[in-house]
């Protein structure tokens, strides 16, 4: 097992960071009146980390105890769908937006279910199930608005606890009947400490100078970084003592990739280049790289090489961009779009020229 | 009397030369020389009768006299026989009045001159063999003479049918010319004036011949016969006409009138002279040899009747050989036709060559020996369990096929239970199927895509094959499952019950628990899958319990020699160019190659280059591209004027766009579209006109991702999205079209192999990292660190390498292919070379994928080896855990011991021996220590190399 699940906290006691909301979450666990729940920050903040703590918390070890379900589910123009549920006896896992579209039904048809089969035990601890989902500012409009009703009508049965990155995809209605709870991310100097306890438990030494260094490329991400440190224990040579060979940290090669994309849109702007970027946006679709995270990485790149009058330009047509490949199939047609209208604005800025209104 | 007869020889002449060609006149010529022939044959035996002086004096006086006589004569001769009907009945005549002579004159002679018998006989054999051959001649000659006077002209048959009464008169007047009547003779009158001019030379030759036969009856009466001469010229002075000479020649031949009158009447009369000079001729010679040699005319005579034997004889032997070779040139004819229907009809009854020719042995095989021999290692795998056999022992095994000891194990069957042969369509998977499992001594049960193949058949087909023999052969059944890719879910799900219930028999016999094992059935029988696409979602519970076997195309090397083999059969003539291009065209698919050659084969026997060139698969379709090309093509104003004025309510562009609506496929005009406007020449120096073109299609992407929903109303508004790159790139030159754009293909089909991919590991991971970790998270940041955990760094130096330190990189790399159920594959290469192939391939899903050396991957596949026969030994030995602990202790021991070997600088031999010493463990249980330390001592050095080739018969495969 890789050491990002082998070192993993599994109880709110024995986090490492955010102490102060570990004990509020312990807090509103014990009592019987527990709230849905609204869980977001950024990613690799350790978001999913407390809501498995929370539901150990809740029902004892036994939510530990998990198999995997795949259930079908028939769409009114006669379409079946399958998605994957994590189970235990206390509690649902989903991720909706695997299915794309089709998310409403999905999230009615399997809440009702759960809701109508009450708790019989009027000894149990708990007489209410908890419903996880899964990158829940990817549902869609229609989605989060079933949401609405069903959290109301069936709040006795169950209790729902959504995870996002962000909360400006998530509805008014639905952040008004939750209770949002803000996993921030962790400051390097608590990365370190992490890390520092994973190679004690280990057996290994580090220097300093690496320790930072991988602290402060991380984006404050801790499953990156974890990640990283254990890619340089696998390159580093045959020894106890990781060395710090001063070598760049390896970036992961869909983001190389996409950099390389960026270079050749910058070096020239025609029509023949257009063509060659084509070919490569072909080569990132078919390795399963999501187009919003092409557009992402693109943009990002942009605005750490591009001068500061194209920014507004360029990030309103990423959005915009982003938004045509959610509503239709061809994800290849608006990428290049981006890949034209980026050379477009800046051959004009090169040129002199004066920049549209967007 | 002279104009007349001159009148009468031009009519002849113009009728042969009208009727006859110049063929009959030669056959008339052969029938003058047999007549001729006769003649003198006649007259010789006459003139040998003749003894007396003033006949051959008289004779001598006539050809001196009439030198003018001989030129007039041979016009006439020629007409006598140009009309063929009378020349053929006066022949056939002759022949007659011939025999009728000589019959008397034997009689005559025999109580006269009994002191010549030996003459009579010469005379009888001279007669009879003339008759003979002249008798082939005319029958032989007449059938044509008639067919072709029919063919050409139908007046003619007249005169046959008139010939026939002539002969019959003719008899009739010889034989009343005997008895001497006058009343027939009145008779023969009226006859006569019937006739017609032809036939009046014939008349004349029977009375020549009658008058000769007279003379002699009367030799002596010289007297009276010159009375009668002079009677018979003066009645001829008298009347001018030929009727009135005709009666007076037969009153004088009834009269018994001598030579004398006939030649006196002759003298004036053109046509007697002709012939009595002939004879003259013929006399005058012979009786000069007669006189020259008296005393030797027996002698004389027998060798000029030999000569004329020998002529004859060699005349008829000609003729004879001449009508066999016709006939024999017939006979070749009928046969040369009856080849050619031959020839038409056996390539209709042939089957096909895919069949024919198809490999029936295991060194028929095209391809990869090695895949090969490996299946067929696999399937002789289970002949202990199947036919009673020993074991396979391991050293040999592995001499032969290192890359597979998985496949020797303790059991009396392979441990992966199901062989699954991978490949693309037309690489040899169902032959080699077929040619093993009959090789091995099995029977083999197909299920094929196209029969029934559900949960109900496996149940039916497969588990009754696999538990019982047949009841129609001895044999046992070996099951192969054909195109298992294509086939239902649920057989593949059937398929996977028999192979777990077969896992928890096995684990329950091994732990003794007997009661268990009667729930579970074992497999007893080989199970072979065809499949072409290994990663079909369908296939992915089977593929951790089948023994994969990728197939590649055969090399076109021998393909191209095993098509040269097939053509020579066939007696086809090619050469190597054309087979290897047809190879290349199919991409070395033999059945396609096969199937193309027989179709080639029908209309031609010789095959070249430019004839395979044509089953070359066309490029573009007609319709698509002409309306790409005319979308990127700018009209001049003429051309648009004609338009609209053929429609005046009608533009160009309406015409675009119906024929845009026309086709069937929009989307794959506007991907057509899309991949050649960035080709062409347009002049935009900022790109605005890509920018436009971005908004018109997110246009289409709208319209058709909402058909896709259901809403078919909106197609009507699809072609006004494609009509903008008429407006925006089309240029007055026609645009070249590239090769069909494939790359949106292409990048779907790599696209679902990855994703396929991504998908088969994720469900190898527990629940609780399926909780922790959505699908994004693992593509993008999980995957990376797990290759490079997997492929540590090793430097060979030994100084910079503590022995402590590396343990823990080595174990946790097997940590992490055993945990996320990864292991390294064994695979050749085409040079002969192995690498080490992570299984399942998540190499393809990065860029730049992380490798490290052959014998770092040799060394971390055997100590995960090792670590999962730990496993499996912790797992059986749970009931027991005082005996399990000791094992642990010992193998720690022995793992210590092996990886502090491989820094004294044995790394690729070293592992090979671990192997064998763990599998000596693992074979040994706990209780024995003492073997234990035996098998530490054990040093194998054996492996299989290429460097040294070493032939190998195919006894010693079998025999494994």
């Amino acid at each position: 097992m890789l050491w990002l699940d082998q070192y993993r906290p599994k109880t709110l006691a024995s986090l490492d960071y955010h102490k102060q909301l570990s004990e509020r979450l312990i807090s509103l666990s014990s009592t019987n009146e527990f709230p849905h729940l609204l869980v977001y920050g950024p990613s690799g903040a350790g978001k999913k980390t407390r809501v498995v703590a929370i539901l150990r918390e809740l029902y004892g070890p036994g939510s530990e105890k998990l198999k995997i379900d795949q259930r079908t589910f028939l769409t009114p123009s006669s379409k079946k769908l399958q998605i994957n549920i994590v189970s235990s006896l206390h509690h649902l896992e989903i991720t909706p937006s695997d299915v794309g579209n089709y998310d409403r039904v999905i999230m009615q048809e399997l809440l009702k279910d759960v809701a109508q089969s009450a708790q019989v035990d009027l000894q149990a601890k708990k007489i209410f199930k908890v419903v996880v989902i899964n990158v829940a500012d990817e549902l869609t409009r229609d989605a989060q608005a079933a949401l609405r009703r069903t959290m109301e009508k069936y709040s006795n049965n169950i209790r729902l606890i959504l995870i996002a990155n962000s909360t400006s995809k998530i509805i008014e209605p639905i952040r008004s009947r939750t209770l949002m709870v803000r996993v921030a991310a962790p400051t390097p100097e608590e990365i370190i400490l992490v890390m520092s306890k994973i190679l004690t438990a280990q057996g290994l030494e580090a220097p300093d100078s690496l320790l930072n260094n991988i602290a402060n490329n991380c984006d404050r991400n801790l499953r990156k970084a974890i990640l990283l440190l254990e890619t340089v224990h696998a390159k580093s040579p045959g020894n106890k003592q990781l060395i710090d060979t001063g070598a760049q940290l390896p970036l992961p090669d869909w983001q190389t990739f996409i950099q390389q994309v960026g270079d050749s849109m910058l070096q020239e702007q025609s029509p023949a280049r257009i063509l060659a970027v084509r070919s490569m946006l072909y080569d990132l679709l078919s390795h399963c790289i999501p187009p919003t995270t092409i557009l992402k990485e693109l943009l990002s790149f942009f605005l750490s090489k591009v001068d500061t009058k194209l920014h507004p330009y360029l990030i309103q047509a990423a959005a915009n961009y982003e938004h045509r490949t959610r509503m239709g199939n061809k994800s290849i047609f608006h990428l290049e779009a981006f890949v034209a209208y980026f050379m477009k604005v800046y051959a004009m800025l090169q040129l002199g020229m004066e920049l549209p209104s967007y | 009397m002279d104009s007349i007869p001159n009148e009468d020889d031009l009519e002849k002449l113009l009728v042969a030369e009208q009727n006859v060609p110049y063929g009959k006149n030669y056959e008339s010529f052969e029938d003058e020389e047999n007549y001729l022939l006769e003649l003198r044959n006649a007259n010789a035996l006459e003139n040998l009768e003749h003894r007396s002086i003033p006949n051959d004096l008289f004779h001598s006086s006539q050809p001196v006299g009439s030198p003018t006589r001989n030129g007039d004569d041979i016009p006439s001769t020629l007409d006598l026989y140009s009309s063929d009907n009378a020349a053929i009945d006066t022949d056939i005549s002759e022949d007659e009045t011939i025999n009728q002579r000589h019959a008397p004159q034997t009689d005559y002679r025999y109580p006269n001159t009994s002191a010549n018998p030996k003459m009579g006989l010469e005379e009888s054999m001279d007669i009879d063999m003339p008759s003979i051959d002249l008798d082939i001649s005319n029958a032989a000659a007449f059938p044509r003479d008639s067919n072709l006077l029919f063919r050409n002209y139908n007046s003619h048959t007249k005169t046959s049918e008139k010939g026939s009464p002539v002969n019959f008169e003719k008899e009739n007047q010889d034989s009343n010319v005997l008895f001497s009547t006058g009343r027939t003779s009145v008779l023969h009158i009226d006859a006569e004036q019937s006739q017609t001019n032809n036939t009046v030379t014939p008349l004349k030759d029977d009375a020549l011949s009658l008058f000769s036969f007279e003379n002699d009856v009367n030799g002596a009466v010289n007297d009276n016969s010159l009375d009668q001469k002079l009677s018979a010229s003066k009645n001829s002075q008298r009347v001018s006409l030929p009727f009135f000479s005709k009666i007076e020649l037969d009153e004088g031949s009834s009269f018994s009138g001598p030579k004398i009158s006939a030649r006196t009447s002759s003298g004036k009369i053109i046509y007697f002279p002709k012939k009595k000079n002939r004879h003259s001729d013929g006399l005058l010679l012979q009786p000069k040899r007669l006189a020259d040699e008296i005393s030797q005319v027996n002698e004389i005579g027998k060798d000029f009747n030999q000569d004329l034997l020998n002529s004859v004889r060699i005349w008829s032997e000609n003729f004879l050989i001449v009508s066999k070779e016709k006939s024999v040139a017939l006979k070749t004819e009928k046969l040369d036709s009856l080849q050619i229907t031959n020839c038409t009809t056996k390539p209709q009854s042939q089957k096909l060559w895919v069949d024919t020719y198809r490999p029936q042995l295991f060194r028929d095989l095209l391809g990869d020996e090695r895949v090969h021999r490996a299946a067929m290692h696999w399937i002789k795998a289970w002949d202990p369990c199947v036919f009673g056999k020993s074991r396979l022992q391991p050293s040999k095994s592995m001499r032969f096929n290192p890359r597979f000891t998985n496949i020797t194990s303790d059991s009396d069957r392979p441990d992966k239970r199901i062989m699954m042969l991978t490949g693309l369509a037309g690489a040899g998977k169902t032959t080699l199927a077929h040619v093993i499992a009959h090789q091995a001594g099995y029977k083999v049960l197909e299920i094929n895509a196209s029969d029934d193949r559900t949960a109900h058949t496996v149940h039916e087909k497969v588990s009754s094959a696999i538990s019982n023999h047949s009841a129609l052969s001895s044999q046992p059944t070996c099951v192969i499952v054909d195109e298992i890719d294509g086939g239902d879910p649920a057989f593949v799900r059937a398929l996977l019950s028999l192979l777990e219930s077969d896992e928890k028999a096995t684990e329950y016999s091994q732990a003794g628990n007997s009661k268990k094992k009667k729930k579970f059935k074992k497999l007893c029988r080989p199970i072979i899958c065809i499949c072409n696409d290994l990663y079909t979602p369908a296939l992915r519970p089977l593929r951790p319990y089948a023994q994969i076997i990728y197939f590649r195309p055969p090399p076109q090397a021998s393909l191209v020699g095993r098509l040269r083999t097939i053509c020579r059969n066939e007696n086809i003539a090619v050469d190597s160019r054309s087979l290897t291009l047809l190879t290349d065209i199919y991409n070395s698919d033999i059945r396609s190659c096969i199937n193309s050659l027989q179709l080639l084969s029908l209309n031609n026997k010789r095959i070249d280059s430019e004839t395979i060139k044509l089953l070359q698969p066309k490029s573009n379709s007609f319709s698509t591209s002409s309306l790409i090309q005319s979308l990127f093509l700018q009209l001049d104003n003429k051309q648009i004027r004609a338009i609209e004025a053929s429609q005046p309510t009608y533009s160009h562009l309406d015409a675009l766009l119906a024929r845009i609506d026309g086709a069937n496929d929009s989307e794959s005009v506007l991907m057509n579209c899309f991949h050649t406007y960035l080709d062409l020449p347009f002049t935009d120096s900022l790109l605005s006109k890509p920018a436009l073109t971005s908004e018109w299609l997110y246009f289409f992407d709208q319209l058709h991702s909402q058909c896709y929903k259901g809403n078919y109303e909106l197609w009507r508004y699809i072609p006004y999205s494609i009509i903008h790159f008429h407006y925006l790139y089309a240029t007055p030159e026609k645009c070249r079209l590239p090769h069909p754009p494939r790359s949106d293909l292409e990048a779907l089909k790599l696209y679902r192999t990855r994703k396929e991919i991504l998908d088969s590991f994720i469900s190898t991971l527990n629940a609780y990292e399926n909780q922790m970790h959505g699908e994004r998270s693992i593509l993008l940041e999980l995957i990376r660190t797990i290759l490079i955990t997997i492929n540590p760094t090793l430097k060979q130096k030994e100084d910079s390498m503590p022995r402590s330190a590396l343990p823990s990189k080595i174990e946790h790399a097997i940590n992490i292919l055993n945990h996320y159920n990864l292991r390294f594959q064994q695979l050749p290469v085409g040079d002969g070379n192995y690498v080490y192939r992570l299984e399942p391939p998540l190499d393809e899903l990065v860029w730049d994928a992380p490798t490290s050396s052959y014998s770092v991957r040799q060394m971390l596949s055997q100590e995960l080896l090792k670590k999962r026969l730990a496993d499996i030994k912790k797992q059986t030995l749970t009931d027991n855990p005082t005996s399990s602990n000791s094992s642990r202790k010992r193998k720690d021991f022995n793992s210590g011991k092996a990886i502090k070997r491989d820094f004294f600088g044995r790394i690729i031999s070293e592992p090979k021996s671990e192997a064998v010493t763990s599998n000596n463990a693992a074979l040994n249980t706990g209780d024995h220590p003492v073997s234990i330390k035996h098998a530490i001592n054990i040093k194998f050095h054996d492996g299989f190399s290429n460097a040294v080739r070493k032939p190998i018969s195919l006894n010693e495969i079998l025999n494994f």
